[in-house]
């Protein structure tokens, strides 16, 4: 299973399925990450986390750890 | 009677700035009650029948943040005339999700897009009318920053509101979704606001627990709800809250594709990341983090960050005694933020900040210029804040010191001294002096250094001006790095003493207003999640709380649902659960405690009914810090929502002798 934690920054991927609960989850998805949506990894933090996302149009921070939620194709 | 707006938005979509401009001068800003969440509150310009109620910034309509639960609240309890809603034109997708929630709540909407002047420079076009005809209400394009177009907006919702008609819901749903969420509000019609039915219907779909308690469906109709969501689900494969989501930005991105022609989007590097990033955080930009011990996290180690009032302390020392070595600042940065990592690590070994690391999801969003009104409000609050701080605290104290250096007991009468090491504050200093001397402070300097760090609580910018009190001989004005007194500083402080001032300075207690903020956010943070806790009464207490249920020697006994709570919700009432804590004290605590025997407190009785945790029957053990005298058995009583945890330390306020 291929994660949104292994991006490197570059990268295009669609999202498959979004994995976790509660609060976080909820909020990665009225973020605007749902199943289908293209997401590109724009850049990584100095020390490699956050990173900075790319999807539907503006730009998004996560932490490496939440990012382990989200599954891409 | 008065009209009420509310303005609603996504943080950093030009809602403030819009407010500012809405409302001028007449503006009342406070916090929702329990939350620190601030509430801002203005008549209309030119129209003072008109109140507009800016809302928090906020991206959905969910039950998870304050910000969130404080905005649904207020629209479904209060209801507002219209809803004004700010869309940013830059980013219309993520924008317009929030305005596919605000529609369902069947008040009448007004979108206003802003920043039309940056989609048109983006080479971007947004047609309104093919937008408002899509969402089904009126939309109307704005510049927020050039002033363009606010208040005809603002004139839209009036009338809309005076109308009092919501346009035709969107049709956001399709097939099964759809089908399933008009068998609920068919289910649920006449228990709720025919206009609401929508919204509500959409919240059980997505099982919200708020929602789902303040209906206190019967036992029936919600397992047959809730078969009907299952099946929806198998079909669909997801769970609800995904379904409903993903609805909405397929919905949203059909909508887009009808109103917005974009230019190919340019992935090379925008304005706004050539900007260099620079983060001046302090306390107060703590307030949007969400998870509590994040926040405490950061209120905590802000005070090691060299703040604008520590600038002046590094560039005396670093002129007077180290020749002007740029390394004497960039060292003094460097050993701030390592002082912030360290002591983020050291409190993460506490019980208090351990544990899961919260989310963090947040938009890194566009740098925009600001406008010439903003940045001279913004101006002229801070600059009076420091010229308030400067004529009261910094003066008061200046002329207290100076008066101190400058008489002391000779011949045994009080008198004007000559020499100020004779003075009474020579003999302050040099009382405490001795503590400091483990780091190198010996000497005439020392007991000057000793005053200095202590009128340094007060203000820090009191530092160099302490030293400017103490060593400005010649009575002349003093600069910003004091180079005056760069003479005499550099003979009483040698290169090593100098620097350890200087780290002292820069690490030892922030100022007291510092303090204060932090204590005051440190208070606020535990009671963070106050209203969604006590607006939500559960019959059911959390997992979280049931964990620490070790010894309950019966069965959890049946409560009794709580009725749906009123807005305020100060005196939502409360469901008792009898709880015996045994080992050490839990995190989790009840809203309150009083001795078994004693009349509960009274602001507990007004929040209704108090049975089954009667002050006859004790219910709660108190274990007390470790060593303090077990003060005996209680009762307890509390209200804590599904999803959310109680708040943590609450029983302190009502514990009683």
């Amino acid at each position: 299973m291929k994660t949104r934690k292994d991006a490197k920054a570059g990268e295009t991927d669609t999202v498959a399925k979004l994995h976790g609960e509660g609060p976080v989850r909820r909020r990665i998805m009225d973020m605007g990450i749902t199943k289908g949506v293209e997401i590109f990894v724009r850049k990584m933090a100095p020390l490699g986390d956050p990173m900075e996302l790319n999807v539907r149009g503006y730009e998004l921070s996560l932490r490496k750890a939440d990012a382990e939620a989200i599954e891409v194709v | 009677m008065d009209i009420k707006i509310a303005l609603a938005g996504n943080p950093n979509c030009g809602k403030t700035t819009l407010f500012n401009q809405l409302t001028g001068a007449s503006q009342s800003v406070g916090n929702w009650p329990g939350v620190t969440v601030e509430k801002k509150e203005g008549r209309l310009k030119g129209q003072t029948d008109t109140i507009i109620q800016d809302l928090p910034g906020i991206y959905s309509l969910s039950p998870y943040t304050p910000e969130e639960v404080v905005s649904r609240s207020y629209l479904v309890k209060e209801q507002p005339g219209a809803i004004l809603n700010i869309v940013d034109g830059t980013n219309i997708e993520r924008n317009l999700y929030l305005t596919t929630q605000l529609m369902e709540l069947g008040l009448p909407v007004v979108v206003a897009v802003n920043m039309m002047d940056l989609v048109r420079k983006n080479g971007d076009r947004i047609d309104l009318d093919a937008l408002g005809s899509a969402l089904g209400c009126q939309v109307a394009g704005i510049s927020a920053l050039k002033g363009e177009g606010g208040l005809e907006a603002a004139r839209r919702a009036v009338s809309a509101a005076q109308a009092g008609k919501s346009g035709e819901l969107p049709r956001v749903f399709t097939g099964s979704v759809e089908r399933a969420l008009a068998h609920i509000e068919e289910s649920i019609q006449g228990m709720v606001d025919s206009r609401h039915l929508r919204w509500y219907a959409v919240k059980l779909f997505e099982r919200d627990g708020n929602v789902l308690e303040e209906l206190g469906l019967d036992q029936e109709l919600a397992s047959r709800l809730e078969e009907r969501i299952a099946s929806c689900e198998q079909e669909l494969d997801d769970d609800a809250e995904s379904i409903v989501t993903s609805q909405r930005y397929a919905y949203i991105r059909r909508v887009v594709e009808q109103a917005v022609t974009k230019q190919a989007a340019m992935r090379s590097l925008s304005a706004s990341d050539r900007i260099d990033r620079v983060v001046t955080s302090r306390i107060l930009a703590s307030r949007t983090i969400e998870q509590d011990r994040d926040r405490k996290m950061t209120v905590m180690t802000t005070g090691f960050i060299p703040c604008g009032a520590k600038l002046p302390i590094i560039s005396l020392f670093a002129g007077a005694v180290s020749g002007g070595s740029p390394w004497v600042a960039v060292s003094a940065f460097l050993t701030g933020i390592a002082a912030v990592v360290l002591s983020g690590i050291m409190l993460k070994k506490f019980r208090a900040f351990a544990g899961e690391p919260a989310p963090f999801v947040m938009e890194l969003p566009a740098y925009h210029a600001p406008s010439v009104p903003s940045v001279l409000r913004a101006t002229w609050e801070r600059g009076w804040s420091f010229i308030k701080r400067a004529g009261t605290v910094i003066l008061l104290s200046s002329i207290v010191l100076w008066f101190l250096q400058g008489y002391g007991f000779q011949d045994g009468v009080l008198q004007a001294v000559e020499d100020n090491n004779a003075s009474l504050l020579s003999g302050l200093g040099r009382s405490i002096a001795w503590v400091f001397a483990p780091i190198g402070w010996v000497g005439d300097m020392a007991w000057k250094a000793a005053v200095a760090t202590l009128t340094g609580l007060i203000a820090k910018e009191e530092v160099v001006s302490t030293l400017g009190v103490l060593y400005n001989v010649s009575g002349e004005a003093l600069g910003d790095s004091g180079e005056a007194i760069w003479l005499f500083v550099a003979a009483d402080f040698g290169p090593m003493t100098a620097y350890s001032f200087l780290m002292s300075s820069l690490l030892c207690a922030p100022c007291f207003a510092a303090m204060g903020a932090i204590k005051r956010e440190m208070n606020n943070a535990k009671w963070t999640r106050r209203p969604s806790a006590i607006c939500a009464p559960s019959p059911t207490p959390p997992p979280s709380l049931s964990s620490s249920w070790a010894g309950w020697p019966r069965a959890r006994p049946a409560l009794a649902p709580a009725p749906s709570p009123p807005w305020p919700c100060w005196r939502a009432p409360c469901t008792c659960w009898p709880a015996r804590v045994t080992g050490r004290r839990p995190g989790t605590a009840p809203r309150w405690l009083w001795a078994a025997g004693t009349a509960p407190p009274a602001a507990a009785a007004r929040g209704g009914p108090l049975e089954p945790g009667s002050p006859e029957t004790p219910l709660w053990n108190w274990k007390g810090p470790r060593g303090q005298e077990d003060p005996g058995p209680f009762c307890a009583m509390g209200s804590y929502g599904a999803n959310t945890g109680p708040p943590g330390g609450a029983s302190r306020r009502s514990r009683p002798p």
